[in-house]
């Protein structure tokens, strides 16, 4: 019964107007830049996300945005690159945000999540992307990006418990970013220990995941 | 040094030092493709460690077991 009720009480059709001020939308370009990788390469790749779209502002809440963006993902490795192609849906509230693939057959799953900080258009963010294979055996991969030519912006602690939050935000990306910088600036060897690494855990996993089966096939 | 510096050496000395101990555990040929490579192989150590590993999940399953047989 509460369910007619719902249902009977719903408009007719609602319309993306009814949700949004489009006096508010504005474009949006976004050029990321990291390092990813994947079960299938033993290296760290650089990473290349190229996106275009609108910011859609909600009507009566201006701290709530929708996004709509497509582009495109590069996974760059010294002998080969992976493409693909996206078409992102999401939304960010203040300074965070995440991002959906919209899926369709044959389409890469990826999630973005991460921080924006418009006040410069600075952007941090990690990322997931599971590529479906012929025997439904999706390989993963891990992204973590930045752009890198904006600065993070400062901003003051002490406004209430947003304010408060905003704040945090901003010193954990700064943090972030700094440590990216320092990172970065060690190069191929950094690239080399991480990969390393993250090859030897997962051989690791893998073969503790081998006792488990059927659990984990 | 400032703390992000600080954290960044940190951060590249405990890669380092970890993945010099993984090492010890787990043989990476030099043209391995990747973790799905069949061709790396767990040392001596390492297929130690994957049945320690495993024993231990064994054990924590079967409390688990005991509690859930317990309370429900």
């Amino acid at each position: 019964m509460l369910l007619v009720c719902a249902i009977l009480c719903l408009p007719a059709s609602v319309t993306a107007e009814d949700i949004h001020d489009p006096a508010l939308d504005q474009p949006i370009s976004l050029s990321l830049t990291g390092w990813g990788w994947c079960f299938s390469y033993k290296d760290i790749a650089n990473v290349t996300l190229d996106l275009d779209g609108t910011m859609l502002t909600r009507a009566g809440g201006e701290e709530t945005k929708d996004l709509r963006l497509s582009g495109t993902l590069q996974f760059n490795l010294p002998d080969r690159t992976d493409n693909f192609t996206l078409e992102m849906w999401g939304t960010k509230v203040r300074s965070v945000f995440y991002l959906k693939q919209v899926t369709g057959e044959e389409q890469p799953l990826v999630e973005i999540d991460g921080t924006w900080l418009e006040e410069t258009g600075y952007v941090a963010c990690e990322g997931v992307l599971a590529l479906p294979t012929a025997d439904f055996v999706a390989v993963p991969y891990v992204l973590v990006m930045r752009t890198t030519d904006a600065e993070v912006p400062e901003r003051d602690s002490g406004a209430g418990w947003v304010g408060d939050w905003e704040f945090i935000i901003q010193k954990g990306t700064k943090a972030f970013d700094r440590v990216a910088d320092e990172l970065a600036r060690g190069g191929d060897a950094v690239k080399e220990q991480l990969g390393g690494f993250l090859t030897r855990v997962t051989v690791i996993i893998r073969e503790v995941r081998e006792f488990g089966v059927p659990y984990f096939v | 040094m400032d703390i992000y510096t600080a954290m960044a050496r940190l951060l590249a000395e405990s890669l380092a030092i970890g993945n010099g101990i993984l090492a010890y555990l787990v043989s990476v040929p030099q043209n391995a493709t990747g973790p799905l490579d069949p061709n790396i192989t767990l040392t001596a150590s390492g297929a130690s460690l994957v049945g320690d590993l495993w024993a231990a999940a064994t054990t924590a399953t079967s409390i688990l077991s005991s509690m859930f047989g317990s309370l429900f």
